[in-house]
């Protein structure tokens, strides 16, 4: 009996300073994770407003106007002037995706970049891919988009067959960043 | 035991990846590309020093019937503790190896190498051995990702080789081309060391 | 009727399209280990089955029962390979008590099973795809079931390869393995166009 305690002891101090060494390290690196998660974070922003060099989170917008699907709106700012903006989206397709797009000074779709989705591969993963996101770059934010299956016209944006949940996801995204820029707009 | 054998024994004699044929799950999957190759070799060489050097250290102390669960429980703090070192300071490479960086503590070296070695003798000899090891491996990495990177991406080290001479063979880069590439170098390896199997 | 059909795509799709001994690389060391004789193939295959099915769901529930509410989610290697340790021998104990011959035939292949990078592997991947408990069971069998095909094709192919022909040399025992097995992967890749 005394041999099953010892052993057992033995085996519970080699756990309780290993779970030590891991608080201790997790401790130590914390900081540093965050921060790399903070450079990617601007790395997605700058890639759907590469005019802007900084970016700063724009606070002053009142919860009740706030779009649900408009996470976070960010300024891109270079050279102390101000580029655009961009905003993080969430958008629900086949299960969700949070995106960023961007939009610039003329009032134009600046970029698009889907930074996270978990949309059926092969299928709906076609519609965040860039081949598909990158039709909107260039486009004016004054109307919102219709999701059509074929023939688009001025306004409208074309499916991708078999993935028409995803590239729903899209373009609710781009709407809802188009109804909310409007907005911000009128605030002037 | 002389020191100097017992690190070339793990870089060639007893290479892991040519001669004890372990830890191919990660040979297979990071060899892509060669920095991927060398990010893997460096994070298992941790793991493998760290492990080699508590457990002989504890040697000892461990009471044999539970050795295996202790065991684990080693390795496992040492692969965590490399992943968020890699988390914190190496990104990309991080996110480039991906769930193998967890899956080092079921890589076959390590723990064959505390069970067979770390386990019984004296912690200068075990550090060795886990460097010899370790570096073995890397090697036979750093060989296996050159062939794949240059031929099924052109470049090497991310630099561009081929400058549009041929055409990279993308084969090289999927499962396929993995398998075929290393059986092909293992089957030279033999031919070149005379050494085959009946 | 959308969940189901997902679920059947979720489980294909590990066992055909993302095989994971052939495609994903998990798994190789006992795939090229022991894959020599069809029934030890066959034996190790349903043992990992069980254990893969079982050990989905366990880390399931260590993850989200204990790690995260915990905020320990930087413990999750050692909690689950320490999971996967203990179902191991627990069910290492079942096989020896209700059937010792099939235990014997096993041998030393059913520890090894903890060892076995799939097992691990498809715990992981079952959080970082953030699967529910019903895909995550399906996950893990579909990924079992694909390793096991895996196996007994393999060992079917290498038992006769090495009766057949004259094998040069330098290429007998593990070259022309992985030569084989990169061969069934080359067919396992025609499997890709068919989620599409």
């Amino acid at each position: 009996m005394g041999d099953i305690i010892k052993t057992g002891f033995k085996l519970f101090l080699i756990t309780a300073v290993a779970a030590m060494a891991l608080g201790l390290t997790n401790a130590a690196t914390a900081n540093r994770i965050e921060e790399q998660a903070e450079i990617s974070r601007k790395e997605a922003k700058l890639e759907v407003l590469p005019l802007a060099s900084e970016f700063e989170k724009l606070d002053f917008i009142d919860n009740e106007q706030n779009h649900p699907m408009i996470l976070e709106v960010h300024e891109g700012i270079a050279d102390g002037e101000r580029k655009g903006y961009t905003f993080r989206v969430l958008s629900e397709g086949f299960k969700y995706m949070e995106l960023y797009i961007g939009i610039d000074l003329l009032g134009h779709i600046s970029g698009v970049n889907v930074v996270y989705q978990r949309e059926t591969p092969g299928l709906g993963t076609r519609a965040t891919a860039p081949a598909y996101t990158s039709q909107f770059i260039g486009l004016p934010v004054l109307n919102v988009f219709n999701l059509v299956r074929i023939a688009p016209d001025v306004n409208e944006i074309q499916a991708i067959s078999g993935a028409t949940v995803s590239s729903g996801a899209i373009v609710n995204a781009i709407n809802a960043v188009v109804e909310f820029y409007t907005m911000l707009l009128k605030e002037g | 035991m002389q020191l100097s054998k017992v690190f070339f024994n793990g870089i060639l004699k007893e290479n892991p990846t040519f001669r004890l044929i372990l830890g191919m799950c990660p040979t297979l999957a990071v060899t892509t590309s060669v920095v991927s190759g060398i990010g893997m070799g460096i994070a298992t060489i941790f793991v493998l020093f760290g492990s080699n050097l508590v457990t002989s250290l504890l040697r000892n102390f461990i009471p044999s019937k539970v050795r295996i669960p202790a065991y684990i429980v080693i390795v496992a703090t040492f692969v965590t503790i490399v992943g968020m070192l890699m988390q914190a300071f190496f990104p990309s490479i991080y996110q480039t190896l991906g769930i193998f960086i967890p899956l080092i503590v079921v890589n076959c070296i390590v723990l064959a190498r505390i069970e067979v070695f770390a386990s019984k003798n004296p912690v200068s000899a075990s550090v060795i051995d886990a460097l010899g090891m370790g570096i073995g491996f890397t090697l036979a990495l750093i060989l296996l990702a050159s062939i794949r990177e240059i031929l099924g991406t052109g470049t090497f080290l991310g630099f561009d080789i081929a400058q549009n001479s041929f055409e990279p063979a993308i084969i090289m880069l999927l499962p396929p081309g993995a398998f075929i590439a290393l059986g092909l170098m293992m089957a030279l390896l033999n031919k070149f060391t005379g050494r085959v199997e009946e | 009727m959308e969940f189901a059909g997902e679920i059947f795509l979720i489980f294909m799709s590990a066992i055909l399209v993302n095989n994971f001994v052939l495609a994903r690389f998990l798994g190789i060391c006992p795939f090229l280990g022991i894959s020599r004789k069809i029934e030890t193939a066959v034996g190790m295959g349903l043992a990992v089955i069980f254990v893969m099915a079982l050990a989905s769901v366990i880390t399931f529930g260590v993850e989200y029962l204990i790690l995260r509410p915990l905020n320990i989610e930087y413990a999750q290697t050692i909690a689950f390979i320490l999971v996967i340790a203990a179902l191991v021998q627990f069910v290492e104990m079942v096989i020896s008590k209700s059937s010792p011959t099939l235990y014997k035939a096993l041998g030393v292949y059913l520890p090894l099973i903890t060892t076995n990078c799939a097992v691990l592997g498809v715990a992981i991947l079952n959080i970082r795809e953030e699967y529910g408990l019903i895909e995550t069971l399906f996950n893990g069998i579909g990924a079992a079931v694909g390793f096991a095909l895996a196996i007994v094709l393999f060992a079917g192919i290498r038992e006769r390869l090495e009766l057949s022909f004259d094998l040069p040399r330098p290429f007998r025992g593990f070259p022309i393995a992985l030569i084989t097995a990169g061969l069934m992967s080359v067919a396992f890749l025609g499997f890709y166009g068919l989620i599409k």
